[in-house]
């Protein structure tokens, strides 16, 4: 079990599994806002759903309708449980302000290589912290 | 973040949940990011209004703020469809419903929903002054050519942007983050939009985030329409919000290039390999002019070429206009159009349209931006050429 403490951009409270992407995430194009299932080509997590999930990856890219997409996923309840980032850029946090997806980032340690996919994570938005187990 | 009494109360929701929710999304914008405070903006540009990319729930979201009022001048991005001429373009009754869903709630709001990525050609901005626009073209073009101050607002953010009369004080909006990092020296003339255009995403490219200062030669008269190519192409290759022209930005004279780390020389075969890249050679069920949006005189280059030759079209030729540059389109213009089958679009382009239900699945173009956006949202087939030989192809002769 690992403590990490980061910095709180929405705030909320989720657990739950975790599903990790190495590479930067362009919502419009990469993730279907159907179904929540990652459709980029050549992504190494392509065909998995980020639906109910601790959704990490280093920052958002792309489009800025990335943050419709965002909403798109909460109202179709296909939309992660909660994000964390390395950096938080304008598309993924007005994405999660808008559609009340608890957002953290710029965490003490490098959450890329702690964090492995279906690791099981609790984010404390309200306190700042997660917990790895 | 410092915030007036008045943005406090706003905040607070004396004002009602609308403006609680847009003040409440600026404020996490700006604390993320670092600013200290809101700025007022003259101007706000609303991206993100395509029923095909934003889907039911934008269009819900737009409309459950649409009982309030827009503080500042504010006009939006293109839609789905031109408004008045939907019919003809096999555009679906549902996604033609559900635009006009969102245009309505817009103009309910007060913003001006010609729907144009130029918003430039329907207020001018001014040097320095504030803005929040959302389109990546517009606003590279509002911080290149004007001088004006705007950072790549995204769909809602513009919106909340429209909705406060405010951004966050931060990125462009501020002096020391205007400053080049990147010197680029082109060495191939530039007299025409596609190659414009693809040498903004090589410039794109290699600058990534670094704000380029270019030393170009442009060999045309129409120079800014070249820029809006150029700055349509950067746009599409990279999240850079401005580029300092030389010769062109009103910032250039006095821009101090002691900030440059990296000095580069772009030449004509780093353009060459998209022209191979898209290269579709076959049949085409739409031949694309107008990404960005045409100027007049683009408008009119077009009608010179075509009225020597006096034939009709062997492929669908679209040209996509702002209302404002086509209200100013001479009549016998657009008569001459029709005669030859040329189609002149309002509010729209390919990219938001919904091209599988229009079946459409090749097309020519002079823009790598459309090139881009077309394969890869589309998985449309493209062609990347010159302007006149997209028209070539179309008219089916040798110009």
């Amino acid at each position: 079990m690992k403590i990490i403490k980061g910095r709180v951009l929405v705030e909320g409270y989720a657990e739950g599994e975790a599903i990790v992407s190495k590479e930067p995430i362009s919502f419009l194009g990469d993730v279907d806002p159907k179904t929540g299932v990652i459709v980029k080509k050549d992504h190494p997590l392509r065909g998995l759903s980020v639906k109910g999930k601790i959704f990490v990856f280093p920052y958002g890219k792309g489009s800025t309708v990335g943050s419709y997409v965002i909403y798109q996923l909460a109202k179709n309840n296909v939309a992660p449980k909660a994000i964390l980032n390395v950096k938080s850029e304008p598309i993924i946090i007005i994405g999660c302000v808008i559609s009340e997806i608890p957002l953290m980032d710029s965490f003490e340690e490098n959450i890329l290589e702690i964090i492995k996919n279906r690791d099981y994570v609790i984010v404390n938005c309200r306190e700042g912290y997660i917990i790895v187990k | 973040m410092y915030l007036t009494k008045e943005e406090e109360e706003i905040l607070s929701g004396e004002y009602g949940p609308e403006y609680q929710k847009a003040m409440k999304a600026l404020v996490k914008l700006g604390e993320a990011m670092g600013a200290k405070r809101l700025v007022s903006i003259s101007h706000a540009h609303i991206s993100g209004i395509s029923y095909r990319n934003i889907g039911d729930a934008g269009l819900e979201f737009i409309e459950e703020l649409s009982k309030v009022k827009v503080k500042v001048f504010s006009t939006c991005n293109p839609a789905g469809f031109d408004l008045e001429f939907w019919k003809f373009l096999s555009i679906p009754r549902d996604f033609f419903v559900k635009q006009l869903r969102i245009i309505n709630a817009l103009s309910k709001m007060g913003v001006k929903t010609a729907c144009t990525c130029t918003p430039y050609y329907i207020r001018e901005p001014s040097f320095g002054e504030h803005l929040a626009w959302g389109e990546s073209s517009a606003v590279l073009y509002a911080n290149t050519v004007y001088g004006a101050r705007t950072n790549r607002e995204g769909g809602p953010s513009s919106l909340f942007a429209a909705l406060i009369g405010k951004t966050p004080y931060m990125g462009m909006h501020l002096s020391e983050n205007r400053k080049p990092k990147i010197m680029i020296n082109v060495e191939v003339g530039v007299e025409e939009q596609a190659y414009a255009s693809t040498l903004g995403f090589v410039i794109g490219e290699v600058a990534k985030n670094r704000i380029p200062y270019i030393k170009i030669r442009f060999s045309s008269r129409n120079k800014l329409d070249l820029v809006k190519a150029l700055c349509a192409g950067v746009g599409t290759s990279s999240s850079l919000p401005m580029c300092i022209i030389e010769g062109v930005s009103p910032e250039a004279k006095s821009t101090d290039l002691s900030s440059v780390e990296e000095k580069i020389r772009i030449e004509k075969r780093d353009l060459e390999k998209y022209f191979t890249k898209y290269s579709c050679n076959e049949n085409f069920d739409a031949i694309f002019l107008g990404c960005p949006h045409l100027s007049l005189d683009e408008v009119v280059s077009v009608q010179k070429i075509v009225s020597k030759e006096k034939r009709k079209v062997k492929y669908p030729v679209f040209l996509a206009v702002s209302r404002q540059i086509y209200s100013r389109i001479p009549y016998s213009i657009l008569e001459e159009f029709k005669k030859y089958g040329i189609a002149v679009l309002r509010d729209t382009c390919l990219v938001v349209a919904p091209l599988n239900k229009m079946k459409i699945s090749s097309v020519a173009t002079n823009s790598i931006k459309h090139a881009y956006y077309l394969e890869n949202i589309h998985g449309v087939k493209v062609r990347l050429c010159k302007t006149s030989e997209c028209l070539k192809i179309a008219l089916g002769v040798n110009l």
